[in-house]
């Protein structure tokens, strides 16, 4: 008996069998496939563009305020989804749009989630006092409507530095797309952190909890090693549709002069091609909302297939 | 088996009242017993007449937001255990005493595999290194029955028949080696054979490990034969307690006596 004991060589798995499940059910849809694909290419192409700024190379869409052919160019040959009021690229702007977009919505998704999951999970576990300035922090941010309260951000943020010498940088100028990250970040954390409060109480009362307790587990094991794996999977897919919020969110910045400053986004090209339309200029109106769409579109098909993957409930044994 | 020396776990004065909107809730009112080592103790009642929450003061797992300890002294080899720290108690639940809940399938974390959860006790009361651990886990579950448990740790909760998760949970119970389990309506939500099963095993392992077991039931039937003390539970009190064969033969309180009646109905 000793023996078969001392066979076991490697250990068993941790969570792995959930993620291999999970993964693997995702993998089977064919429509996951394709929004990872489409993606794919929306993070790769803005890491593409944010590596070859940070070396100052000039490649491609980073050449967007070149000057390529006349003013107004339909779409054709030489310029794929023809030219601005100045004569630059549509493609280019519209590629480097990406870059602004994605990285916005990457970095305000970061910053939401770690708050709200924090606020959320300590919300509903600990209960009390606790709660209630959370709730009390969370009802008055949602009272006041979403757009106003990220403009209100973006203004105060706007012409703002955070000095950042302690960890041997140089200071942040919080203008532009450092100060609608933040913006939307701060103000973005509400809606998971509403809904990781919500599943941590019903979570809390489960009957693991009260095992865990019972087994001398302290709080911080049971929050953070047995309830937050439980609903570790509405943080990813609530990630995904967070994404497409910001995004949006974003545009709407950019298209009121608060976002990005002095390089294209599609919020900014939608507000410029909102006059050109009247000359019967539409393919920068087409090319900035196309590529909206698509990205919302695969991230909201990809979070719905990340859903059905995941959740316990709808899993098959 | 007299004298203070045999008495593993002693309940003085134990009131334990639930603070409801209705009003006070007297869950349990004024209660004392003794539990000798390695004896099966058995706390029998309907529902609601305070066993579970008689269990949850003995490990201080009451919640604060719904009751309250307010009366009484909980002995455990000596230790008060009211008097304990936070951290202290923290030390006790699990590797001095263990608990068994009525719904295995619950009971356990989804997310991790059996052998996970087991291990993870292990390291957290013997500072074992992981593969010491799991060696440990495989061990404990071969000890409570069940068939190839190296196959068995990789598995999780749903994988399992409610029975075996019950033995999964005493595996996990014992493998701490405590010296009181608290057994809470441990078959209550298991088939009949199973029943049998689980019961046996507990009897087994009480003799082997010299474990004292507080089993709590509302089914005289199964303490009957297996329980060497047993105390009845009405709206809060103990009614009755006593050697199990005198209480079954002469009741003295009207409840212990329906209980007794009752039981002998559903007996086939």
């Amino acid at each position: 008996m000793r023996k078969k004991i001392e066979t076991i060589s490697e250990l068993p798995p941790r969570t792995s069998v959930f993620w291999a499940d999970s993964i693997g059910r995702l993998m089977k849809r064919k429509s996951s496939w394709a929004c990872i694909v489409v993606i794919f290419i929306y993070f790769f192409l803005a890491a593409f563009i944010n590596l070859t700024e940070l070396f100052h190379q000039r490649i491609g869409p980073t050449k967007w305020d070149q000057v390529v052919s006349a003013e107004y160019e339909p779409p054709g040959w030489k310029n794929i989804l023809g030219t601005d009021y100045l004569g630059r690229s549509v493609l280019r702007k519209t590629l480097y749009g990406a870059k602004v977009s994605i990285t916005v919505a990457f970095w305000a998704s970061i910053i939401s989630i770690i708050i709200g999951v924090f606020f959320g999970a300590a919300a509903g576990y600990f209960r009390g006092f606790v709660d209630d300035i959370v709730v009390w922090l969370l009802t008055t941010l949602t009272s006041v409507p979403y757009i106003l309260l990220i403009l209100v951000f973006a203004l105060v943020l706007r012409d703002k530095s955070i000095e950042l010498k302690w960890l041997g940088l140089d200071k942040i100028e919080l203008t532009g797309i450092p100060a609608v990250c933040l913006a939307m970040g701060l103000t973005g954390w509400v809606g998971m952190c509403r809904l990781i409060r919500g599943e941590v109480i019903k979570q809390r009362k489960a009957d693991y909890v009260l095992t865990a307790k019972a087994y001398g587990y302290t709080n911080k094991a049971i929050l953070f090693g047995q309830i937050l794996p439980n609903v570790s999977h509405i943080i990813i897919i609530t990630f995904t549709l967070r994404f497409v919020y910001f995004i949006h969110g974003e545009v709407i910045l950019s298209f009121l002069g608060l976002g990005a400053k002095n390089v294209p986004s599609w919020g900014s090209m939608i507000d410029t091609a909102r006059i050109d339309l009247t000359k019967g200029c539409w393919w920068e109106m087409t090319a900035a909302t196309a590529a909206i769409f698509i990205i919302s579109l695969a991230l909201h098909i990809f979070g719905d297939v990340l859903r059905e993957s995941m959740d316990p409930k709808l899993r098959v044994a | 088996m007299t004298g203070k020396e045999n008495i593993l776990l002693s309940v003085e004065n134990l009131s334990t009242h639930y603070f409801s909107r209705g009003g006070l809730i007297k869950a349990v009112d004024n209660i004392s017993f003794n539990i000798k080592k390695g004896t099966i103790f058995a706390l029998v009642g309907q529902s609601g007449c305070g066993k579970t929450a008689t269990a949850l003061s003995i490990l201080r797992l009451i919640s604060k937001h719904q009751g309250k300890i307010v009366k009484g002294r909980i002995f455990l080899d000596g230790q008060n255990l009211l008097k304990l720290k936070e951290s202290q108690m923290r030390k006790i639940r699990g590797a001095e005493i263990a608990m068994i809940f009525q719904n295995p399938v619950s009971s356990l974390n989804p997310v991790y595999t059996v052998g996970n959860q087991i291990a993870e006790t292990i390291k957290l009361h013997q500072k074992k290194d992981a593969k010491r651990a799991y060696a440990d886990t495989v061990e404990m579950l071969r000890k409570v029955g069940i068939s190839r448990p190296e196959k068995g740790i990789r598995q999780y909760p749903h994988q399992f028949s409610g029975g075996m998760l019950q033995r999964v949970m005493i595996a996990m119970a014992l493998s701490c080696n405590p010296k009181l389990i608290i057994a809470d309506e441990p078959t209550s939500s298991l088939d009949v054979t199973a029943e049998r099963a689980i019961l046996d095993l507990l009897c087994d392992l009480k003799r082997a490990e010299n474990i004292s077991v507080l089993l709590i039931t509302h089914n005289l039937n199964i303490v009957a034969d297996r329980a060497d003390e047993v105390a009845v539970m009405h709206q809060g009190k103990i009614v009755e307690k006593g050697d199990t064969e005198k209480i079954i033969k002469n009741p003295s309180h009207p409840y212990t006596q329906s209980l007794i009646a009752d039981a002998s109905k559903n007996r086939l």
